[in-house]
């Protein structure tokens, strides 16, 4: 019987089908899930040297906090030249208990509802530090806001006033609950900003109050008195031409007694007399072009005023370019030598386009994204645009920013 | 490793037993540029690449891939190298015209990746899942001989991604 067994010509193929079937299957079973090797210890070792960390420290706004809430961890780290460096996503976190809290990548400790005490380790390569956080379900009593001698406030016009909302609770602990309350003022010429840090600012002089309010409790109106002590201010640029799209950045400079060129651009007043040709977004002092025609913008603080004439012409810019235009996207330098660069606006006039030297009008800026600095770039009258490399060699990006557009040079360092 | 020297040993009786058959045996170099993205920094070390591979049907085929460091890459004070790399890929192909061949791919990889700086000095192997796209374009009608483009992620995790790109040339027999 095995003498007609015969491996035909179909036979071989249905073999073959057989064996790649398998092979298919076993090497697709193989890659399920099979990346092998952990990069966290190599990772961290590696932000430690490009950051030339010598310490890290772990901090937090409390160290007392009602279960349940979240609260943000940051770690600091220092490097040799006693400069620090936010390291806070870069760090691993272990917690003592994970029952009663845990911390997500990124530092936010999320507290779950049983009261008691964690410790919090955070770990970069060979550095770590720890920090205890208590949790709390004592309630909320009281809020204070700080500074408040007394409940009331004195201050300048136009100057801007940090504020803390400091809570007190049953437990008897007092703490930070500035970023959870809300705030609120019934004065119209009052600045209420709550980011980054909550500040206050008045550009005119009426009596003023300002509260916070968190869980029903409210700290109570603070009066806050504004004195019109402000001497002078200069508005600048004085005249501005500008593209359709275009925006422009004021500047005010001002003067109180003896102190001079205070900037209070972000807390004057500012106003277009003609907002259909240009506007102020927000209030502040980044004005908009929108359509071709004239106005007047108008900075009052106080008793000042000061104004400056706008004209918007009818053409767009379309884009911004750093100058010479490298085709290779890289300029190449040797060490302790300097290049001057010089910028470029693209304006589009119907179907016409036409460029227009804005060197001393961009905002120059050097980075280094391996933390050596590689070069500078100056961005002040007259040599706007004038790269110099340092004794380092390596890669930095110069960039330019104008009216809301960017761009960017790689400039390469050599011997 | 061990799983490269598995599907070593499964391709090498896939190939013995497949010749007896038609297909096709094919051999490979290629240069490797690669991209090492760790801690906010990208190292760019080379690599010389051989390969050894079976076209079992139209449009399947597999390779093995042995690479070696042509060139390390250095950020700041950090010195990145890819010392070897060995790569299985599996390869789905269809032809776009009567000479060039596209084609994606799906295998393992398995690298010693050596970084060295003033406080670093790692070496260490990583292996994963790869997957990748190219095609391949014969030098004229009916040569033996393929120019191929190909991409390659070999690796991907949150704190280490590497993948290359590779041109290269194939003989097939």
């Amino acid at each position: 019987m095995y003498s007609n067994f015969r491996f035909s010509g179909n036979g071989l193929m249905k073999i073959k089908k057989v064996i790649t079937f398998l092979y298919a299957s076993f090497f697709l079973a193989m890659l399920n899930g099979c990346s092998e090797g952990d990069p966290t210890a190599l990772f961290e070792s590696l932000i430690v040297e490009f950051n030339d960390v010598q310490s890290i420290s772990v901090s937090a706004q409390n160290s007392v906090i009602t279960t349940g809430d979240d609260l943000q961890l940051t770690v600091t780290g220092t490097n040799s030249q006693a400069g620090t460096v936010d390291l806070t996503e870069y760090v691993s976190w272990t917690v003592s208990n994970d029952n009663l809290a845990r911390v997500k990548s990124g530092g936010l400790l999320e507290s779950f509802s049983i009261d008691g005490t964690v410790t919090v380790t955070a770990s970069l390569s060979n550095f770590s530090d720890t920090i205890d956080i208590t949790l709390s379900s004592a309630a909320l009593s009281s809020i204070d806001i700080e500074p408040a001698s007394a409940v009331s406030l004195t201050t300048s016009v136009c100057r801007p006033i940090a504020l803390k909302a400091m809570g007190t609770y049953d437990d008897a602990t007092i703490r930070d609950i500035t970023d959870k309350v809300s705030w609120s003022t019934t004065t119209p010429s009052a600045i209420l900003k709550t980011t980054p840090e909550v500040t206050l600012s008045y550009y005119n002089t009426p009596s003023a109050n300002v509260s916070a309010e968190l869980d029903s409790i409210n700290s109570g109106a603070i009066d806050v008195t504004v004195n019109d002590d402000i001497t002078s201010m200069v508005l600048t640029p004085a005249t501005v031409t500008l593209a359709t799209g275009s925006t422009q950045v004021f500047e005010v400079l001002a003067v109180y007694g003896a102190e001079t060129d205070v900037n209070i651009s972000t807390t004057v007043d500012w106003d277009s007399s003609d907002t259909a040709k240009a506007a102020f977004n927000s209030n502040d002092e980044v004005l908009t072009g929108i359509l071709q025609g004239s106005t007047t913008v108008t900075a009052t603080c106080g008793s000042q005023i000061e104004t400056a004439q706008v004209t918007v012409e009818g053409k767009t810019l379309v884009r911004i370019e750093i100058s010479p235009d490298i085709t290779s996207g890289l300029l190449t330098m040797t060490t302790n030598s300097s290049f001057q660069l010089t910028a470029s606006a693209f304006y589009l006039e119907g179907s016409t386009e036409t460029e227009e030297d804005i060197t001393d009008q961009v905002s120059w800026s050097a980075t280094h994204p391996n933390t050596t600095v590689v070069v500078t770039v100056d961005d002040v009258d007259p040599n706007k645009g004038l790269v110099t490399s340092t004794t380092n060699t390596g890669i930095d990006f110069v960039q330019i920013d104008y009216s809301g557009l960017s761009d960017q040079l790689t400039v390469e360092v050599t011997p | 490793m061990f799983k490269i020297k598995s599907h070593l040993l499964f391709l090498l009786l896939f190939v013995s037993v497949s010749s007896a058959s038609a297909g096709g045996l094919f051999v490979d170099a290629a240069y490797v540029g690669s991209n090492v993205q760790i801690a906010e920094q990208k190292f760019k070390p080379t690599l010389l690449q051989v390969g050894i591979g079976w076209q079992f049907t139209e449009r399947f085929s597999i390779e093995l891939m042995q690479a070696s460091s042509e060139s390390e890459d250095t950020v700041a004070t950090v010195d990145a190298e890819i010392e070897s790399m060995s790569s299985v890929m599996l390869r789905y192909g269809s032809p776009i015209s009567g000479t060039v061949n596209v084609y994606m791919m799906i295998g393992h990889s398995d690298f010693d990746l050596a970084m060295t700086g003033v406080t670093v000095n790692s070496n260490e192997n990583f292996a994963g899942t790869s997957w990748g796209f190219g095609f391949e374009e014969r030098l004229s009608q009916g040569s033996d001989y393929r120019l191929h483009f190909d991409y390659i992620s070999h690796y991907k995790e949150d704190e280490l991604t590497v993948d290359s790109i590779q041109l290269g040339l194939r003989y097939v027999f």
